[in-house]
């Protein structure tokens, strides 16, 4: 039963870590053909059965303070807020035109992450290859922490579960998720100083879109390739246990 | 290492040989084979009290400790 799960597990590992290659690979490809200006994103590309959606996307935050107090009758005219409103029960206004912040609970402001979809000319763009790069790290660190998961789960299917090979794997899927987690803020870090493009918004009420940085790391994805690691002790010592046993007669 | 296995002298005083020590244990040839050649780390007490039971012998006459500087 165990084994079957292993060996269920090994498969699944297996064709997601193609994919993951496989989209690496055409993230790479995509790449280099919009920065020599062969296409532009966002690219939608059919090949029979299959088809290909490739885009470029800029990380930003929205912040905008919401009204305490507002009428319908001004909504035509700009406000520095934002006229959204929590009123108790399932009406959507306190009843007349003026609207006041009177549930238990009161926005105060709005923040919100995304990202703006951007559709390039074609030819060289830093910020397109650093989104190509980022991209393509992420998915060959997916890929590699997969496959290894393959030959880890495959070989425990087949009974060598503590091992000195599986001690190897289990080390470099924590060092592929500490790594993974480095290397990408620090590609973003190198371009978001100076990535060649300014962001200016006008007009009156609109929320302030910030562009946002990716240079932050991970503290989450850090510790969980420390207890990785920290797992791979486990193994080794279970790898030290399991050698001793076999060598008990 | 200071214990020395001495399987192989009392399998030829006995005129037997490893494999039909092993069916008569129930151990695999392979193990009596890492027993015998020294490279067992640990020998569990019914292992010992199978072997002894059929070679007709005590366990300090398969297990020996030799120290290091009568070994050299």
């Amino acid at each position: 039963m165990t084994r079957r799960v292993f060996r269920t597990g090994s498969w699944a590992a297996l064709v997601l870590g193609v994919l993951a290659a496989l989209s690496a690979v055409t993230v790479v490809v995509t790449g280099a053909l919009a920065l020599t200006g062969r296409v532009t994103y966002p690219v939608n590309v059919s090949l029979g059965p299959f088809s290909v959606h490739d885009r470029v996307s800029m990380p930003v935050a929205v912040w905008q303070e919401v009204c305490q107090k507002a009428s319908t009758y001004d909504s035509g005219e700009p406000s520095d807020c934002l006229r959204l409103f929590m009123h108790q029960g399932s009406e959507n206004s306190g009843g007349g035109p003026v609207h006041v912040q009177d549930a238990d609970v009161r926005p105060n402001d709005l923040y919100a992450t995304g990202a703006i979809s951007l559709a390039t000319t074609g030819g060289w763009s830093p910020l397109v290859a650093a989104s190509v790069t980022r991209k393509a790290i992420s998915l060959m660190v997916i890929s590699a922490v997969l496959l290894l998961l393959w030959r880890l789960l495959a070989n425990s299917a087949a009974g060598d579960v503590f091992s000195a090979r599986a001690v190897g794997q289990v080390r470099g899927i924590g060092w592929l998720v500490i790594l993974g987690n480095v290397v990408k803020p620090v590609v973003a870090f190198a371009v978001s100083f100076d990535d060649g493009y300014a962001m200016p918004m006008f007009g009156y009420g609109h929320p302030f879109v910030e562009k946002m940085g990716e240079a932050g790391v991970n503290l989450t994805q850090l510790a969980l390739g420390g207890l990785i690691l920290l797992l791979a002790e486990a193994f080794r010592h279970g790898a030290a246990v399991e050698a001793e046993r076999r060598l008990t007669v | 290492m200071p214990i020395v296995i001495r399987l192989d002298r009392e399998l030829v005083e006995r005129k037997m040989t490893l494999t039909e020590l092993s069916e008569r244990v129930g151990i695999t040839v392979a193990n009596l084979s890492i027993l015998k050649t020294g490279k067992a780390r640990a020998v569990r007490l019914s292992t010992l009290e199978s072997i002894c039971r059929e070679l007709n012998c005590q366990p300090g006459d398969i297990i020996e400790y030799v120290a290091e500087s009568e070994a050299r």
